[in-house]
């Protein structure tokens, strides 16, 4: 599967749309240093905008200048994190489990 | 001793590199009809390039990344690629202009007509390029740049009435009948030459091209803080010596022999020499800067190897594009297209090109990613802030004005 | 916004996300030099059903995207994820640059334009 036909795909539960497919998480296991480290897929974060450009803000601590970040951050509400476990199928159509957790999109 | 000779050089370069054909014709020109009544726009614009210059100067020296990198990073390729698309064709048209300025510059030392001159001069460039270390072209030309100064010594010698012009700069707003529509034409237009985006691109891969790391942020700083006001009081001179000279017996900025006019009546024909051997340094200069500008931009932008750094076999795509943007340029003048024009129009396009990658730049000098902890401060930011206003605004307001002004007509 | 939302619990390794960390990213040869960028990813199921990121797809594409076609899945536009040893900034690999087929155009360049211009292979200055 390319990554690239996954972004932007439509996410769903029980049949109605709660979002697209933003980004996709992956797990470096070998700590640090990812140095022909697996790269696992753990999780995909999903917003109601499709494709739409972070800048970076909201994902990993980046606040300044406030004024870009407050208006990335408004337009951005309603973003989260989907544990790749309760994904039930990756195909055309996300279909994500009913009661799927929602987690912080922010990455540590 | 070496250290204190390269700041010294470094700040010398910068106050050279700082004036191309677009602040001598774009000064002049307003220096005849204005007086000295839009130097506040100088203000602005040498305040935000160095501003400009400051931030992607800090990414590149810490992230050992620059400019297009940045941006197709950020943006993705496909904003990117609209966002380099834009960038070229107005970095493309300044290359233009300063071939022609080149030309016009040996025109007036020799005689004989400009066209005569673009195709030696764009093949020298290219050979330049090919050949001679980044260091020694920076420095060379910056250096031979400052025989601008003809122009403030000139304006001195003219004996002005100082009052009088320090009146114009606080006024702001001329004494002659020209209208708001074109006052504010010019503004944009003198905001676009004073802060040219093609700097940040050569400002941002050179800092690569020198290896700067973080030791040298205070460098660059120090090039910034002195370098470019300096280099903008030396735009205020040409502006200066048109006010004195041209504005008063009414003669308008058409060629570049006007806009030297002024250092002839105050200095003669060796101040005339002195300041077109000046004119011709910075924009060969300035050639040499919008030349690898393109290719860095789209070098950088493709991930390709690019630099001086690097032998030419070890970066070809980045040396194919250089010839090509020069093919091109060459090809252009050769038509025999008036300079003076083109320089025109490329700095009303520096005005709109402008918001494309100062928003990156601003973005990422925030982002702990790219410069660890040397985000931008409070102050900085605030100001940064202001400027992404100002530049937005200039970059809206600059083809409505120049449609409806006639080119400031 | 997001901060009202609880944080997952520790995957046990380092977290990074495609969009963000990897695509778009320069890569790097095993000598430091830019070598594409990062188009996007080839993610590949293993026996446990998990997924991973199998290779590197070089180069944004662009110019294949423009001409109408969709991106052929050529090996030779891929680097494999293995030879990646750090990933920042930059992708740092340790792939040797000769060996990677994606670069024929950079070849193409170098053997049949600069390297026939008199200095091509100097060193600079």
């Amino acid at each position: 599967m390319i990554l690239g036909d996954l972004l932007g795909r439509t996410v769903e539960c029980d049949g109605r749309r709660i979002g697209y497919v933003l980004d996709a998480r992956f797990v470096l296991r070998d700590g640090q240093n990812p140095g022909r480290a697996p790269a696992e897929l753990v999780g995909l974060v999903i917003g109601p905008r499709r494709r739409a450009a972070f800048l970076g803000y909201e994902r990993i601590g980046v606040d300044r200048p406030r004024v870009i970040s407050r208006w990335l951050a408004h337009r951005h509400r309603g973003s989260f994190l989907v544990d790749i476990d309760d994904v039930v199928e990756l195909d055309d159509v996300v279909e994500v489990r009913s009661g799927f957790d929602r987690w912080s999109p922010l990455l540590p | 001793m070496s250290k204190i000779f390269g700041v010294a050089l470094g700040i010398l370069t910068a106050i050279g590199g700082f004036v191309d054909i677009g602040d001598l014709v774009t000064n002049a020109v307003v220096g005849s009809r204005f007086g000295l009544s839009l130097v506040w726009v100088v203000v602005v614009g040498v305040i935000g390039i160095s501003l400009f210059a400051h931030m992607s100067g800090k990414v590149t020296a810490l992230s050992g990344r620059a400019t297009f990198d940045i941006i197709r990073e950020r943006l993705g390729p496909r904003a990117a690629l609209a966002n380099l698309t834009g960038s070229m064709a107005m970095t493309l048209l300044t290359l233009m202009a300063e071939i022609g300025g080149v030309a016009l510059a040996l025109q007036l030392l020799s005689g004989v007509v400009p066209v005569a001159y673009v195709l030696p001069v764009a093949l020298l460039l290219w050979l330049v390029l090919w050949r001679v270390k980044f260091s020694i072209l920076e420095n060379v030309a910056g250096l031979m740049g400052l025989l601008l100064v003809a122009f403030i010594v000139a304006l001195f010698q003219l004996g002005p009435d100082w009052g009088e012009l320090g009146r114009q700069v606080v006024q702001q707003t001329p004494d002659t009948g020209e209208n708001g529509l074109t006052y504010a034409f010019y503004a944009v237009a003198l905001f676009g030459a004073a802060m040219t985006p093609y700097e940040v691109f050569f400002f941002s891969s050179g800092a690569a091209e020198d290896h700067w790391t973080k030791q040298d942020l205070w460098l660059s700083r120090l090039n910034v803080l002195i370098g470019f006001p300096l280099g903008g009081l030396l735009s205020i001179a040409i502006a200066g010596c048109a006010a004195v000279v041209l504005l008063p017996a009414g003669i308008g900025v058409s060629s570049l022999s006007q806009v030297v006019a002024p250092v002839g009546v105050a200095l003669g024909v060796a101040g005339l020499v002195v300041v077109l051997v000046g004119v011709l340094a910075a924009t060969a200069g300035a050639a040499i800067e919008t030349a690898l500008s393109c290719a860095y931009s789209i070098a950088q932008f493709a991930g390709w190897p690019w630099g001086k750094r690097l032998r030419p076999s070890q970066a070809p795509q980045f040396h194919a594009v250089l010839l090509g943007v020069i093919v091109i340029g060459c090809l252009v003048m050769l038509s025999g297209i008036d300079p003076i024009m083109v320089t025109e129009f490329s700095v009303v396009f520096s005005a709109v090109a402008l918001p494309l990658t100062y928003f990156p730049i601003l973005v990422v000098a925030n982002d702990p990613q790219y410069v660890g902890e040397n985000t931008n401060g409070p102050l900085l930011n605030l100001v940064a802030m202001i400027y992404l206003v100002i530049v937005m605004v200039a970059a809206l307001a600059a083809i409505p004005l120049m449609i409806l002004t006639n080119m400031g007509a | 916004m997001s901060d009202r939302l609880p944080r997952h619990p520790e995957h046990g390794g380092r977290l990074i996300d495609a969009e963000l960390n990897l695509l778009d990213r320069q890569i790097l040869d095993r000598d430091g030099h830019p070598m594409l960028a990062v188009g996007d990813l080839v993610l590949e199921r293993d026996d446990d059903g998990r997924w991973t990121i199998d290779r590197v797809i070089l180069g944004s594409g662009l110019t294949t995207r423009f001409f109408g076609a969709h991106r052929p899945l050529a090996t030779r536009d891929t680097l494999d994820w293995h030879v990646v040893t750090d990933v920042g900034y930059v992708l740092n690999t340790d792939a040797e640059r000769d060996e990677v087929a994606a670069l024929w155009r950079e070849r193409w360049w170098r053997d049949q334009v600069i390297s026939k211009i008199p200095g091509g292979n100097h060193d600079p200055g």
